[in-house]
């Protein structure tokens, strides 16, 4: 039961309250050398609005508990159990991207506020706030979030000036993330976010907290630790660091699954410069169709915030395994300013047999090793090669293709009929090919043949020139709906070219 | 250690010797065409342009398909 000074403003009146509360802070600066504490108080009060410095603040209404002692040069306010504040609206719209927070609940129980209007400074570093808070909201907008009710536990301790809250941050959708904001007496702001993403089920929570989550990205397995900080100097301009620590993580992402990708991914924003480091990733496999794995990669990217694509690559290590051969791109920094930079990927020892094998069309064989060299620029467009080049390597190999599909792509005249005839059982020595692929997914090799069949004249050395465009996106589309990526990739292709009203029965 | 006998081969009738002598010499003749027909260098030169076209054909009986979605495979 409250002893002396009990107060009870909800039959009083809010106004005696207020009254109470001015006095409290105006009448030690006139009047010197005296004390009181009311040991504790319960007050209901509507608190006025504030639109200031970016900030906008609606509706609060107080319902505290507090204990108070003042004296002529500090006042300490104890919030009892059951202190809360309830806000209607809060608003930051100073920055670029506003926040937006409807229903704030805060509870203020077991935290204690002292106001040191003894001594000199501004009001923000004479007010000191040490304590427990919870903070609810039924509802918090950022462009970068999907809107949802979320919940704020932990402690709050230091000047206004110079406050540190730390605490757990829950989304409604399942998210959990350890909250530390420190604020700098020089009027900049340090947040620093830690979050564990665990499995298919933390995937699922961080697709539905982030607004710009990909559609068609999803994580079915592996965890990842991420880390984020973000901090404002005195001239307001935001830096941002950000570290992804991965483990076996698998997933899919439009048609291409990913599995067992590990390692360290650290990026940063500074001076509108963006910085991502790659150290010891690697990638179990990567499959759009024909899969890529044991994928090694350790290198940096850097490039202006304003134009992502032109920045400069270094590669420490990038390598992967490809059709019982290899892909490689050599240690060094590509520059890829304005799109026109290019990224030399090697191609070493790679199987035309196993190429044939996993080609969308029954019957094809062949064996020879490939190696060469694809000059991969990459722009806002897409992925694109110009003069790449591959050769067959010594002694060649054998190819073998089946007559009724070439008859049927060649037709049937007399010189097709010989090539359909080498080409049953054809033994080359020499397979060149430029290699040119545009944005739309238009691969063109121009293709040179040198070799025989030997039941065909007697062996009768054939060459064949090929100009052969192939569709990619078409031909992985082929494979995704065959089965060969997984279940889910051919069931997202299925759906897609339903919603888009491609198909249609043959 | 005495080296075994080897079985005594049957004599021939002097007829079937009398053709092997006859054959020997068109055996050897037959041979020197086959020489003359190998290859002949110059190779078959074939130009081509080749585009490939994939035709996705997606078409599922929506029973098997609600099955699929809302059973699974197994």
């Amino acid at each position: 039961m409250p002893s002396k000074g009990f107060l009870q403003p909800e039959s009083t009146g809010r106004g005696l309250l207020w009254f109470g509360g001015l006095t409290l802070l105006a009448w030690p600066m006139a009047v010197a050398g005296w004390s009181f504490a009311i040991e504790q108080g319960s007050m209901g009060m509507a608190l006025p609005d504030i639109q200031s410095g970016g900030w906008e603040v609606t509706g609060s209404q107080a319902d505290i508990r507090p204990s108070v002692t003042a004296n002529s040069d500090s006042a300490t306010i104890e919030f009892a159990p059951s202190s809360l504040i309830v806000t209607d609206y809060l608003a930051y719209t100073g920055a670029e991207q506003p926040l937006k927070l409807n229903t704030l609940r805060t509870d203020l129980s077991n935290s204690t506020v002292t106001f040191d209007y003894g001594a000199s400074g501004s009001w923000a570093q004479r007010i000191a706030i040490d304590g427990d808070i919870a903070v609810a909201a039924t509802r918090v907008e950022h462009p970068i979030l999907v809107p949802q009710a979320w919940n704020f536990e932990g402690r709050a301790a230091g000047r206004l000036a110079d406050l540190r809250v730390q605490g757990t941050l829950v989304s409604a959708s399942g998210l959990t993330a350890d909250l530390d904001i420190q604020l700098d007496p020089d009027g900049g702001v340090s947040v620093a976010i830690e979050s564990v993403i665990d499995g298919k089920q933390g995937g699922r929570a961080l697709a539905d907290t982030l607004a710009g989550w990909p559609d068609l990205l999803t994580v079915d397995s592996g965890n990842a630790r991420l880390s984020m900080e973000f901090s404002t100097g005195e001239g307001g301009e935001l830096e941002a660091r950000g570290n992804a620590q991965l483990q076996d993580v698998g997933g899919v992402f439009n048609r291409t699954a990913v599995s067992g990708l590990t390692g360290r991914v650290r990026g940063s924003l500074e001076n509108s410069q963006m910085t991502a480091s790659f150290r010891d990733m690697t990638v179990g496999e990567i499959n759009p169709g024909i899969p890529v794995s044991s994928v090694r990669l350790s290198g940096d990217y850097n490039a202006p915030v304003t134009e992502l694509l032109a920045g400069s690559l270094e590669v420490q290590q990038a390598r992967a395994r490809f059709l019982e051969g290899a892909l490689r791109i050599p240690p060094g920094v590509y520059r890829l300013e304005g799109g026109s930079g290019r990224i030399p990927v090697e191609v070493e020892d790679i199987s035309l047999g196993r190429l044939m094998a996993v080609y969308p069309a029954e019957g094809l064989s062949g064996s020879g090793l490939l190696r060469g060299r694809i000059p991969l620029g990459i722009s806002s467009d897409g992925v694109q090669v110009s003069k790449g080049s591959v050769s067959a390597i010594d002694p060649g190999g054998r190819l073998q293709l089946p007559a009724d599909k070439l008859q049927a792509m060649l037709g049937g005249n007399q010189a097709m009929d010989v090539v359909v005839q080498a080409l049953q059982n054809f033994h080359y020595s020499v397979l060149n090919s430029t290699i040119d692929y545009d944005e739309q997914g238009k691969l063109t090799l121009g293709l040179r043949l040198e070799g025989k069949n030997p039941e065909l004249r007697g062996g009768q050395p054939v060459v064949l020139n090929v100009n052969l465009e192939e569709d990619i996106p078409a031909l992985l589309t082929s494979l995704q709906l065959s089965g060969r990526v997984n279940e889910a990739v051919t069931k997202r292709v299925r759906e897609l070219l339903q919603e888009s009203g491609e198909e249609t029965a043959p | 250690m005495r080296k075994p006998l080897r079985p005594r081969r049957p004599e021939r009738a002097p007829l079937a010797r009398t053709l092997m002598i006859a054959m020997l010499p068109l055996a050897l003749a037959a041979c020197t065409p086959t020489v003359q027909m190998a290859a002949p260098k110059e190779p078959i030169t074939v130009n081509l342009n080749v585009k490939i076209q994939h035709e996705i054909y997606v078409k599922v009986d929506k029973e098997v398909d609600d099955l699929f979605s809302e059973q699974g495979l197994f």
